[in-house]
């Protein structure tokens, strides 16, 4: 099982250095926003990769439900760790271009507004895990939060959409606004965002399994004591 | 016990329990009326203030002093282990959800008359030009509000953090909601001459709220 872990790192290493090679210095600078583009590569990669990661935590917290096996629930948590880092990069790499681009950190912009929202979201999942004794009964409660919260995503995007909106968009109704180079580094980059979520996503799960066999394992130590008269 | 008498049975039980001294309306209501005070203060004691500033201020106070009693609103249930009663009642476990969001939403409507007022008083706000409009904003409000809030203080209700989990919870996933209020209430105060969306914002809140606790209710009140 290790090997699987080296083997990942070691791709996503490779795969990262030529996503910095490719973002930082052979992508040409955008016409109007200049060498500020190359934040977004870094940006759109983990705001997709943070979705992803909600949805998988939806589509586990159902299949919890529905299956009552643990592993589900596993999965769901460490794609909840992984999508809320990602989700804080995203909010940071997007101030950071907020500033130079629209003269503001912060602007209540739909998408801005619904990462940050999605970000309470599942600080407030995490939070709600870690707070609650009793392995299925949390498996349980976060099951049902995670899909809820899910859900609500597209309501609160579409009701802030409602209430005002300037964000720049990648994809549009009219295609990819974006010349052939730098397409390509975005979505090299956004594979490699994918490659990190899946090494992150295995070592957690790993992780966590490991954290409820040493609780089996103590818990088998407890009653050998008793056993040999409660030292 | 068929649904319908398992329903009003256990709305009886909420509304007995809070007049025999639930304290749930007295303490929304000083909370509320208190938090309006505080913002008045804050505001610098401002005489007129723009509307839609008002109808978001009023909105602000009610989402909070009804998360703050809500997440409190089953203590007297857990008191002796009473909601173990409950839970082994033959019935669907939605009612017991049903049934709960509707005493949450009688004790909060009551207790929001008395903040609306004390609203209208301490910050000298005008009357609402369309006050029909206005008191069914207030109903759909509160009803959206308290089912959420009654869905998330059952999920945190385990929680060693629940009392700061249900707002830590509620405002995420309410915003729309809480941006559908804001506008109409703006509309009834006259401020905007059109409801948009936001009726059918609220509306499908409401819809998901009587339709996703009969789903999800019943895994969550496994023992």
């Amino acid at each position: 099982m290790k090997k699987v872990a080296y083997f990942g790192t070691a791709v996503l290493g490779v795969f990262g250095l030529l996503d910095i090679y490719f973002a930082l210095l052979w992508s040409p600078p955008e016409r109007s926003m200049g060498n500020l583009i190359r934040i977004l590569y870094f940006h759109v990669g983990s705001a997709w990769i943070a979705f992803l990661a909600f949805f998988v935590t939806f589509v586990c917290s159902i299949l919890y439900l529905l299956r009552r096996n643990l592993l589900f629930d596993r999965i769901a948590v460490s794609s909840t760790e992984i999508g809320v880092v990602f989700t804080t990069l995203t909010l940071i790499t997007g101030s950071l271009w907020a500033r130079p681009m629209w003269n503001t950190w912060w602007t209540w912009d739909p998408l801005l507004t619904t990462t940050l929202i999605l970000w309470f979201l599942y600080v407030g999942y995490l939070l709600l895990r870690g707070t609650m004794a009793g392995m299925e009964r949390r498996a349980r409660i976060s099951s049902v939060f995670g899909i809820l919260a899910f859900v609500d995503v597209p309501v609160i995007h579409f009701a802030v959409e409602w209430w005002r909106s300037i964000h720049p968009l990648v994809i549009d109704d009219t295609g990819i606004n974006m010349p052939g180079a730098m397409l390509f580094t975005l979505m090299f980059g956004v594979f490699t965002f994918f490659l990190l979520y899946l090494v992150l996503l295995y070592i957690r799960s790993r992780q966590e399994t490991q954290k409820i066999q040493l609780y089996k394992l103590r818990e088998r130590v407890r009653e050998i004591r008793v056993e040999l008269g409660g030292f | 016990m068929s649904g319908l008498r398992s329903f009003q049975a256990l709305v009886w039980k909420d509304v007995r329990t809070e007049l025999r001294g639930g304290r749930f309306v007295v303490s929304s209501l000083a909370f509320g009326v208190l938090l309006i005070l505080v913002v008045g203060m804050a505001l610098g004691g401002a005489g007129q203030l723009p509307v839609d500033w008002s109808a978001g201020l009023l909105w602000l106070n009610l989402f909070f002093s009804s998360a703050i009693s809500i997440g409190r609103h089953d203590d007297k249930d857990r008191e002796m282990a009473g909601h173990w009663g409950v839970l082994l009642a033959p019935m669907d476990r939605s009612v017991i959800f049903y049934a709960k969001w509707l005493t949450t939403f009688l004790f909060v409507f009551v207790a929001e008359i008395g903040m609306i007022g004390a609203f209208f008083i301490i910050l000298n706000q005008p009357a609402p030009k369309h006050p029909l409009s206005f008191v069914f904003v207030m109903l759909g409000g509160t009803m959206g509000l308290t089912g959420l809030g009654t869905f998330l203080a059952t999920l945190a209700a385990t929680s060693s953090m629940r009392d700061i989990l249900v707002p830590l919870l509620l405002f995420p996933l309410a915003i729309p909601m809480f941006l559908a209020l804001i506008q109409l209430t703006v509309f009834a105060f006259g401020g905007i001459s059109h409801t948009g969306v936001w009726i059918q914002v609220l509306l499908g809140y409401l819809t998901i709220l009587f339709i996703l606790p009969w789903l999800l209710y019943e895994p969550l009140m496994e023992v």
